[in-house]
């Protein structure tokens, strides 16, 4: 029957470019129109049982596996039986959708959300780092790094690691990643940024290498966690940007194919003797840019997962049967970014009295929906180092008289906003509050390329963004230094000194010192809070909705899903 | 035939280049640069600065125009600012999905159009003609996001016959494709089914006061053969040429729809394209778009030129 609707229609078309117009033509097309809305319909049950939340089983496979309870370590046992009721469903493929770019699967350069993903299911970082409690834990290597001294670390690599090609791990690939990552013109964040810190690296022997730094650093082992090593065989000869959208890597999961920008899909990866088999088959990760779209897909039963729910539609899943809402700790803020080096922010009363305007309570119920809470500094609240600085209270008569003070009581401002959909929610909330407290505002809706640029070229008052640092780290340094470079708040370097200078020093105390650190980075954000170059409002969770017979997801403090092994999907 | 072939192929050369020239100074005037765009907040000065130097950004613009002219001359539209691809490979992959759903619309819009619009005419007055009216207002005026949300909501999410979105390649499954399509193709051809039923109607109504039509009609030909034979010969040359222009409000149409159902199309791909500043895929985005409206058109008079022998002549 396809068949012959494609037969129908392609003649029909030829007929037309033919110019054998005709009414037998026009009824043709007719007929292969109503047989294509028949076959609609027939296609209907299947698509009905499938929003019964039973996932689609492997191309190819005739009946989905029984293997009841997974002892998670083999994952290629092949009944033929079908999964009992509540039974595992080792065949299962999941599939999730998120908003965000799909360009990059390379964990030495993508700082998105396909980033982490592919760096923690394709790829093994060499630590991994519990941002909430801090906790550090050998991924890669066989135990944590043995400190020599303060500026050099030895590493043994874990041993039963093998690249997805079959071939042995080694610690040449470790010293040909970090060498990649530190050589400028690869352009990678983190090794501009994340290890600026890191001097060389030498290989000891087959399995044991060694980094030395150029500094002391009491965040080492964190940055250690944005190393994620590469195949250097595979990685040299296919090239960067082959890499970028087809890599090889030594995790759980295997690559197995990628559309630019809209779906990577990943398979289990049978040989894996490192850890924790997978207890899926594959897992699909999809760019659906409209959260509506995204909520529409999981209600259908196309999505087993929408990873990046949108706050204005998570009291939807919220009120759904057969899909649960989850809200995670995660590291995003919006804030507003002011320019501090000309113009009317320039002075720091004008900055502190906007502060004293914001009513954080009132954007999480109004903006979020009560999906956030506030912040105050620059370390989210959900982070094990995260003190707890006094705001600049909310205080519109304060707001007023510091204006009055600074010889501009009709303080009047543009306030930037990107286009997304909290954002304009914000930027009308953030305009009644201020104006409450003396400021006119202007908001300017735009797209976000423009408005960066204005912010880098220095033409601009206020710009409200939305931002998640632990993209490039989860440690306190780069949350407190990150945000308040001069390229974004236009300060000059004299102003910015004190806190560099307190950056420095504190990032000199050792790791053990846990109380040091903390107070350390206590003054640190309230310097950063007084000074108001940049206003932090909220911290915001990572929202998602799965169907009810998968579990295990769980979200990092990037947005984004972290190991997808323990994920199961049950019949 | 051949020289009207040859004449009309010839004009494409200096379209094409006008339509290069304009897309390429409009995306270039647009505000933000691509190293800042794509790169984001997060990039350090000396990223965005190798960023441009690396895709010679900081080239005067008529020497980045001369260069991209030059290479697509030789079939490379060049390298993706945002994606580590070539445009060519990129607009390959996201051309099928926007040919097939363009299609599919126009297959579901003529016949459904052609068959009302005659049956309006020719029982102009009464119930059919009356419905086929108020339907064709309807689909004018009722905007594709709308309707095609409302699609979604009751086809996708409450009956669950039909998928939300997402695009099944043919080669991968040819009965998923189909059903993936049938909504955004609905969607998008409901206000092009609209325009061509009225102009099918108007063109018709024309012909049937034409005297060799009362003529046949006074000498007892068949209803029908006076329609096939008569009427739809000399209705058919309008309503094609309002197809030809309307192929390029169906690719202008699929932006909105491919983001609605998100399909990989090259809807889609402009309008992340323009948001990233990516001025290579969007250059290539528009001149394939021209091409494809051009040719699309050139089809259409040819096979009007085959129908009506009066536009051979003139």
């Amino acid at each position: 029957m396809k068949r012959h609707i494609e037969e129908a229609d392609s003649q029909a078309v030829a007929e037309m470019l033919t110019g054998v117009v005709s009414r037998r033509t026009a009824l043709g097309l007719m007929a292969g129109a109503a047989a294509t809305a028949a076959l609609a319909a027939c296609g209907g049950d299947d698509d009905t049982e499938g929003t019964s939340g039973v996932s689609d089983t492997t191309p190819g496979t005739d009946a989905p596996e029984a293997s009841g309870e997974s002892d998670g370590s083999d994952g290629s046992d092949s009944s033929e039986e079908q999964p009992a009721a509540g039974g595992v469903n080792t065949d299962a493929i999941v599939r999730m959708a998120g908003d965000q770019q799909m360009t990059d699967m390379d964990p030495r350069t993508s700082t998105g959300q396909l980033g982490v993903i592919s760096r923690f299911n394709m790829f093994t970082p060499l630590v991994a780092v519990n941002s909430a409690s801090g906790e550090v834990t050998p991924k890669f290597l066989t135990e944590l790094p043995t400190e020599e001294d303060p500026q050099s670390y030895l590493m043994t690599i874990a041993p039963g690691q093998t690249w997805h090609d079959g071939s042995e791990v080694t610690a040449d690939d470790v010293k040909y990643t970090v060498d990649w990552l530190l050589d400028p013109d690869n352009g990678s964040l983190f090794g501009s940024v994340v290890l600026d810190i890191v001097d060389s690296i030498e290989v000891v022997d087959a399995s044991t290498f060694r980094i030395k730094l150029n500094r002391v650093s009491g965040s080492v082992l964190d940055r250690f966690s944005l190393i994620t090593p590469v195949p250097a065989a595979i990685a040299e000869s296919v090239g960067a940007d082959e890499f970028k959208i087809a890599p090889t890597g030594n995790g759980p999961f295997k690559f197995d194919s990628f559309t630019v920008d809209d779906s990577l899909t990943m398979v289990r990866n049978d040989d894996y003797t490192f850890g924790p088999m997978p207890q899926i088959a594959q897992a699909k990760v999809s760019k659906i840019v409209e959260g509506a779209g995204r909520i529409n897909a999981l209600q259908g039963g196309q999505l087993e997962a929408d990873v990046s729910v949108d706050p204005q539609l998570y009291p939807v899943l919220e009120g759904s049967g057969d899909i649960s809402a989850q809200e995670w700790d995660c590291a995003g803020y919006n804030g507003i970014l002011l320019n501090a080096g000309s113009g009317l922010f320039a002075d720091r009363r004008v900055r502190q009295a906007l502060a004293h305007c914001i009513n954080r309570d009132e954007l999480v119920t109004a903006v979020w929906n009560g999906q956030a809470r506030p912040q105050v500094g620059p370390i989210p609240p959900t982070n094990f180092m995260a003190s707890d600085p006094t705001p600049l209270e909310f205080d519109p008569e304060k707001s007023k008289a510091l204006l009055a003070e600074a010889g501009v009581p009709e303080a009047e401002f543009e306030l930037m906003q990107g286009i997304w959909s909290t954002g304009l929610n914000m930027a009308s909330v953030l305009q009644a509050q201020a104006q409450a407290g003396g400021f006119k505002v202007r908001v300017n809706t735009a797209d976000s390329a423009g408005q960066y640029n204005r912010v880098f070229d220095g033409d601009w008052d206020a710009f409200s963004m939305r931002g998640n640092t632990s993209i490039i780290g989860t440690y306190a340094d780069i949350y407190c230094r990150w945000t308040q470079r001069g390229i974004f708040n236009n300060a000059s370097e004299e102003d910015l000194k004190p806190l560099f200078d307190a950056l420095e020093a504190a990032d000199q105390i050792p790791a053990a010192e846990v109380e040091e650190r903390r107070a350390a980075y206590g003054a640190i954000e309230q310097m950063v809070v007084d000074e108001a170059r940049m206003i932090f409002l909220v911290n915001h969770g990572a929202m998602t909705g799965t169907v009810n017979n998968l579990s295990g997801l769980e979200m990092g403090p990037y947005q984004a899903p972290l190991s997808l092994t323990p994920l199961t999907m049950t019949a | 035939m051949g020289r009207y072939i040859l004449r009309r192929l010839l004009l494409l050369i200096p379209t094409l280049l006008g339509i290069s020239v304009i897309a390429f100074i409009l995306i270039h005037l647009a505000p933000g640069d691509p190293a800042t765009a794509i790169l984001g907040m997060l990039a350090t000065p000396e990223m965005r600065e190798q960023f441009r130097a690396d895709f010679q950004l900081n080239d005067p613009m008529y020497l980045q125009y001369a260069k991209w002219l030059g290479n697509v001359l030789q079939g490379d539209f060049g390298r993706s600012l945002s994606s580590p691809v070539a445009v060519t490979e990129l607009l390959g992959d996201q051309y099928i999905p926007t040919i097939l759903l363009t299609a599919f619309s126009m297959g579901i819009a003529m016949p459904v159009a052609i068959i009302s619009g005659v049956a309006a005419a020719t029982r102009r007055g009464k119930v059919v003609d009356g419905v086929t009216r108020a339907t064709g207002l309807i689909g004018l005026s009722m905007p594709s996001f709308w309707l095609g949300l409302l699609f979604i909501l009751f086809f996708g999410v409450e009956l669950g016959w039909l998928p939300v979105g997402g695009y099944t390649s043919p080669t991968e499954d040819l009965g998923e494709c189909i059903r993936g399509l049938i909504l955004p193709a609905l969607t998008l051809s409901m206000p092009l089914a609209a325009v061509i039923s009225r102009i099918t109607r108007a063109t018709v109504l024309e012909v049937l006061d034409k005297d060799y039509v009362r003529t046949a009609r006074a000498m007892g030909t068949s209803r029908a053969r006076i329609l096939s034979r008569h009427v739809l010969p000399n209705a058919i040359a309008p309503t094609l040429t309002t197809i030809g222009v309307q192929i390029g409000y169906l690719l202008g149409g699929a932006v909105l729809v491919e983001q609605i159902f998100n399909i990989p199309g090259l809807g889609r791909l402009l309008v992340f394209a323009v948001s990233g500043r990516d001025y290579g895929v969007v250059q290539g985005i528009v001149l394939l778009a021209a091409v494809s409206v051009i040719s699309i058109q050139l089809i259409v008079d040819i096979i009007i030129a085959r129908i009506d022998p009066r536009i051979r002549l003139k």
